[in-house]
């Protein structure tokens, strides 16, 4: 919907922009500080976690971002320390540990006598049966979720396939996923050829659980742009890497089309619950299911 | 303020008043009736009656009644009001007289004589911070392809500030647009803007004049926090039929006024039409591009009756409605593929009035009206539109309000009333259906609230240098189980250091019930209109002002004036609510609370007659927000801030001439702009961020997650200044009742590009400049 909107104000802004001038401009915020910059996801399906940790650099610099070599980061999990990160040869710090759902998580970063640092709860599985079904015409996927009464949840949902055959090893996140849902959200929704697939969502469908808590819902969708093997994927994310998630990908589509025609907008800030810095983070959990020999035609 | 302190100054002023009322009655008669104009019969607001031996005086209400008490014996009576000739009438007074006067406009001379208003509203009145226009100056002011718009002379007058050129949007003394209240017949308009901000929905062929208050705010007037915009519509010519067809290059007006019986009622009808969707459809027409089918435009109507029932009773019944439309539609209508966008605005008003005379010092006038705004944007699969995603906010109000001004003597009159208002705001309504499923969301989060309010001011004349407006604004407004009970004095004052200087000052406290959440500057419809609730408490503001003005003849007007406002209570968006905002959630849960302080410096400089004509104006301001949850709790510069406005506008009598009966007039206007830039928020640096789950290793998280931008303050960035000089050509011809107008102007003379907006392209940062040099010519027809 909101793209909706944007692209009316941009062949609107066509007819002004004709009779315009668009001019490169340097803005001068050279005297700014540098900013820690503290990312990391904890994955309740990975045996690892990994953070980064980097500074900011200038607007529209080409020198590479800051890897901070030295920082001692720790893991707590419910307050208790899990463990120290160690740093590998990238930017990146890594632990071994499994995150458990349900329990909140606190990563500490000390460096050069500064503390950086946020928290997460990793939310639980999302309890979904995926699989091919089929209406009178077209074939499609289905997920069907009980939501859990006792949490909030956001979900997203997508897929990931091959872009050619699977063999050129190209994998790719879907560029679009066909959905009716109703309940989808509309930040990323366009209108795709709703007499097929319904709603078009960029790169994923994302929906909270604000109307369907504890109830099970059948969600019917098409990824676009990918061949099998396909998974096919719903994610349970917490409140924090949901607003990142959102909000980068709100922007991002803002400044693609920003790209081609000139809007008015103000840019907003990509969300952080780091403190002492910037970054990201969050927690997922979730469920998948890979289609191989399913024909969708 | 110190509450003892004011407390002090209302019980001084108060044993004043019974100190003026118990000294009132001596043996006085009074004069009373009607100032109009002669051609017309329009009633003229604002005109003045001035006893010339008691050096007192007193201005006709809106509705151009007066009523001035004199001393029993031979009075001579000025009648004045700009733009017309001063009418002298001497009188014998017996007992109480009800006359009323018919004014001519000076411009039927050779020559224009613009007569000069008296200094009563000016030096005397206690008004402080009130800027009057009328449609006819409006007119001669150059805009951009030639569309008269009076939001954009607004803009022109000190402690008017706008963000980006060519919009329609203001702030006056550092309020949001949403805290000025904008009044077309004494009814709010809640949308004002056409063409997505860059025209306002004011035809100005169907305006008659209009007053911005900004530093007194009288206690008639409620419901916003920084200042009043009161407009009113032509009444409709009483005495013979006239038109108006005007064409320019993006729209084309024609107005139709006249008797229905000649000088007991009238009519006035105008309607306005864009070309742009013309041109949009045989432009893609000209592409011959079938698939897709884009069209923009807008129209709106003004019309307004009224009857003089008799003397003492008069109907006025008003309606305005305008709309904006803009659809995209891809596939043929039989198509499986077929899709149409729509997003449309439209404002409605009706206002029916009474104006009641009770007795020669007792007028009285009751409204009732209804106001409504609706925005809806809907995208339908198929034609029957039995599939479809649709989105409406709506606001409607429905109010009665009574006016009553009560002439006493001859120092002092008083202003009492009531308003009663029924006001029930339904944002963000979604309705989506299909095959299969039929949903509305958000159907149950609309706010109702009832205002009942009750107002008195009173204008006394506390020693003979010393004049009062004193008054307060009291009532109540309930919402959802809650009720806001507020009082809000009003106080201005006015010295006489002589007849050519006077010194004032005013003080008001004015309340908002109700907010408008933007998250653009641009007047772009995208923004809400919600009430306060149970857990978003109504705004505040504390506006100070003081001035001193001075005449020095009666060509020139001179002011200097200082004002400083608080904001308290004001709610603004949180940061990325458009990306947090979950469907379904109402906007209560994204809005935070916070406070704006404003203050400045206004100067102006008015030459009132002769061949040049004009205004300067200058306004050195400072406008700061302060929001617990945006920019870290600190300060920050409001969007509109611009600390230094300059402004210049002239208009330069040519000359006239007489060839074969008809007489030619020319005339050259210009206006110079220079601003301070405004502030706008940019990112500041770059930093590293994460792909998103299950786009780690795919194409995609190659490029935007990698390199963020980071941006920590709100308005973080001052644009550059920015400065124009429009020029406008008028030759008008006349010749009996017709007359025809051609307008030739150019619009940014020499082409500076101000910056409009800038934007991000890969990692270069770039500004669009909207409005190079832009000539344009318009056309008016008058009969």
């Amino acid at each position: 919907m909101i793209k909706q909107c944007v692209s009316c104000l941009f062949y609107l802004a066509i007819v002004f922009a004709l009779n315009g001038c668009i001019q490169d401009v340097d803005v001068n915020f050279a005297d700014k500080d540098q900013t820690y910059v503290l990312n990391g996801t904890l994955d309740a399906s990975q045996e690892t976690v990994t953070v980064w940790l980097t500074k900011s650099r200038p607007l529209a610099s080409d020198i590479a971002f800051e890897v901070v070599e030295d920082a001692q980061i720790s893991l707590l999990e419910n307050d208790q320390k899990v463990g120290e990160f160690t740093r590998s040869d990238s930017s990146a710090y890594l632990l071994n540990y499994r995150p458990q759902p349900g329990k909140s998580y606190r990563v500490e970063a000390h460096v050069d006598d500064e503390l950086v640092w946020a928290e997460t709860t990793v939310p639980s599985s999302p309890v979904a049966n995926i699989r091919v079904a089929q209406s009178r015409y077209i074939s499609f996927y289905q997920i069907q979720l009980s939501d859990s009464k006792e949490e909030t949840n956001f979900y997203w949902v997508s897929a990931i396939g091959y872009e050619g055959s699977e063999e050129a090893g190209n994998r790719n996140i879907a560029c679009a996923v066909y959905s009716s849902f109703v309940y989808a959200d509309d930040f990323n929704q366009t209108h795709g050829d709703i007499s097929m697939y319904g709603w078009e969502h960029e790169y994923y469908m994302r929906f909270n659980d604000h109307e369907i808590q504890g109830k099970t819902v059948d969600i019917n969708f098409m990824p676009q742009c990918i061949n099998r093997p396909i998974t096919i994927f719903i994610l349970s994310v917490d409140t924090s890497l949901d607003k990142y998630m959102k909000s980068s990908l709100l922007q991002k589509n803002r400044e693609d089309l920003s790209g081609e025609i000139p809007i008015a907008y103000s840019p907003f800030p990509i969300y952080s619950n780091i403190h002492g810095g910037t970054g990201i983070f969050g927690s997922v959990n979730s469920t998948s299911k890979v289609f191989r020999q399913v024909n969708h035609e | 303020m110190n509450k003892s302190l004011l407390k002090r100054i209302f019980a001084t002023l108060l044993f004043n008043l019974l100190f003026v009322l118990l000294l009132s009655g001596q043996n006085k008669f009074t004069v009373s009736g009607f100032v109009s104009d002669r051609a017309t019969g329009e009633r003229l607001a604002g005109a003045t009656v001035f006893n010339s031996e008691s050096k007192s005086g007193t201005a006709c209400n809106n509705y151009g009644f007066f009523s001035l008490k004199v001393p029993d014996g031979r009075v001579t009576l000025l009648v004045r009001f700009v733009g017309y000739e001063t009418q002298v009438q001497q009188l014998q007074l017996k007992n109480d007289t009800v006359l009323d006067f018919r004014l001519s406009t000076n411009n039927q001379l050779g020559e224009v004589k613009v007569q000069a208003n008296s200094n009563e509203n000016f030096i005397r009145s206690t008004a402080l911070g009130v800027n009057r226009l009328t449609g006819n100056e409006v007119e001669k002011i150059p805009t951009v392809l030639g569309e008269p718009d009076i939001l954009k002379a607004i803009k022109l007058l000190p402690g008017v500030s706008f963000a980006s050129e060519g919009t329609s949007g203001f702030s006056v003394r550092g309020g949001s647009p949403d805290q000025t209240l904008i009044m077309l017949d004494g009814v709010p308009v809640y949308n004002v803007n056409h063409l997505l901000g860059f025209l306002s929905l004011f035809n100005n062929d169907a305006i008659n004049d209009s007053k911005l208050y900004k530093g007194s705010l009288p206690a008639r007037f409620g419901g916003r926090l920084s200042s009043v915009l009161d407009i009113s519509m032509k009444e409709g010519n009483l005495e013979k039929q006239a038109g108006t067809f005007s064409l320019s290059p993006i729209a084309g007006r024609y107005t139709m006024e006249g008797p229905i019986v000649k000088n007991k009622a009238s009519y006035m009808v105008s309607a306005r039409r864009s070309w742009i969707d013309v041109l949009f459809m045989e432009a893609q027409k000209q592409v011959g591009n079938s698939e897709q089918f884009l069209t923009y435009g807008f129209w709106d109507i003004n019309a307004k009756a009224n009857w003089i029932i008799n003397r003492n009773n008069r109907l006025f019944l008003s309606f305005y409605t305008g709309r904006d439309a803009y659809q995209m539609r891809e596939g043929e209508k039989d198509d499986s593929n077929y899709v149409k966008f729509s997003y449309n605005w439209q404002n409605l008003t009706g206002v029916l009035r009474w104006n009641h005379v009770f007795s020669p010092d007792l007028f009285a006038n009751f409204s009732v009206y209804n106001s409504r705004y609706k925005q809806t944007y809907l995208i339908k699969y198929n034609v029957q539109g039995n599939n479809h995603y649709k989105g409406f906010n709506n606001l409607n109000d429905v109010s009665l309000k009574g006016d009553f001004d009560w002439f006493n003597s001859e120092h002092q009159s008083f202003q009492f009333g009531y308003q009663l208002s029924y006001k029930k705001f339904s944002p963000e309504i979604i309705s989506i259906k299909d095959d299969s499923t039929s949903i509305e969301l958000n159907k149950d989060i609309f706010t109702e609230n009832l205002l009942s309010e009750v107002y008195f001011e009173g204008n006394i004349q506390l020693t003979d240098r010393l004049k009062s407006n004193v008054g307060f604004r009291t009532g109540m407004m309930s919402t959802s189980g809650k009720n806001y009970f507020s009082f809000r004095p009003r106080l201005s004052l006015r010295y006489l250091f002589s007849d050519k200087l006077s010194g004032k000052l005013a003080y008001s406290r004015m309340t908002q019930y109700l907010h408008q959440l933007q998250n653009t500057t641009l007047g772009i419809p995208t923004e809400l209109w919600v009430a306060s609730t149970k857990r978003v408490i109504p705004g505040t503001s504390d506006l100070f002002s003081a001035g001193a003005f001075y005449q020095p003849s009666p060509a020139y007007d001179f002011s200097a004036e200082i004002y400083l406002s608080n904001l308290h209570h004001a709610i603004q968006y949180k940061p990325s609510t458009m990306a947090f905002k979950n469907r379904g959630e109402s906007w209560e849960d994204y809005v935070t609370t916070g406070k704006g302080k404003s203050y400045g410096l206004e100067l102006m400089a008015k030459k009132k007659t002769g061949r040049l004509t004009g205004l300067l104006s200058y306004t050195l301001s400072k406008s700061t927000r302060q929001f617990a949850d945006i920019n870290f709790g600190e300060s920050f510069p409001f969007a509109y801030d611009r600390r230094h406005q300059v402004h210049v506008v002239g208009d330069l009598f040519l000359g006239e001439k007489q060839k074969k009966g008809i007489a030619i007039r020319k005339s050259l206007s210009a206006n110079f702009n220079f601003a301070s830039g405004n502030y706008i928020t940019l990112a500041e640096r770059e930093y590293q961020g994460i792909p998103l789950p299950y786009m780690d290793g795919s194409r995609y998280d190659a490029n935007w997650l990698s390199q963020l931008s980071l941006i920590e303050r709100i308005n973080n960035y001052r644009m550059p200044a920015f400065h124009n000089l429009h020029l406008s050509y008028q030759l008008k011809r006349k010749k009996a009742d017709k007359t025809v107008i051609w307008n030739f102007s150019v619009y940014n003379v020499y082409d500076r590009l101000n910056p409009w907006y800038y934007y991000k392209k890969g990692n270069r940062l770039r500004q669009i400049s909207l409005f190079p040099i832009i000539p344009s010519v318009s056309y008016t027809y008058k009969w």
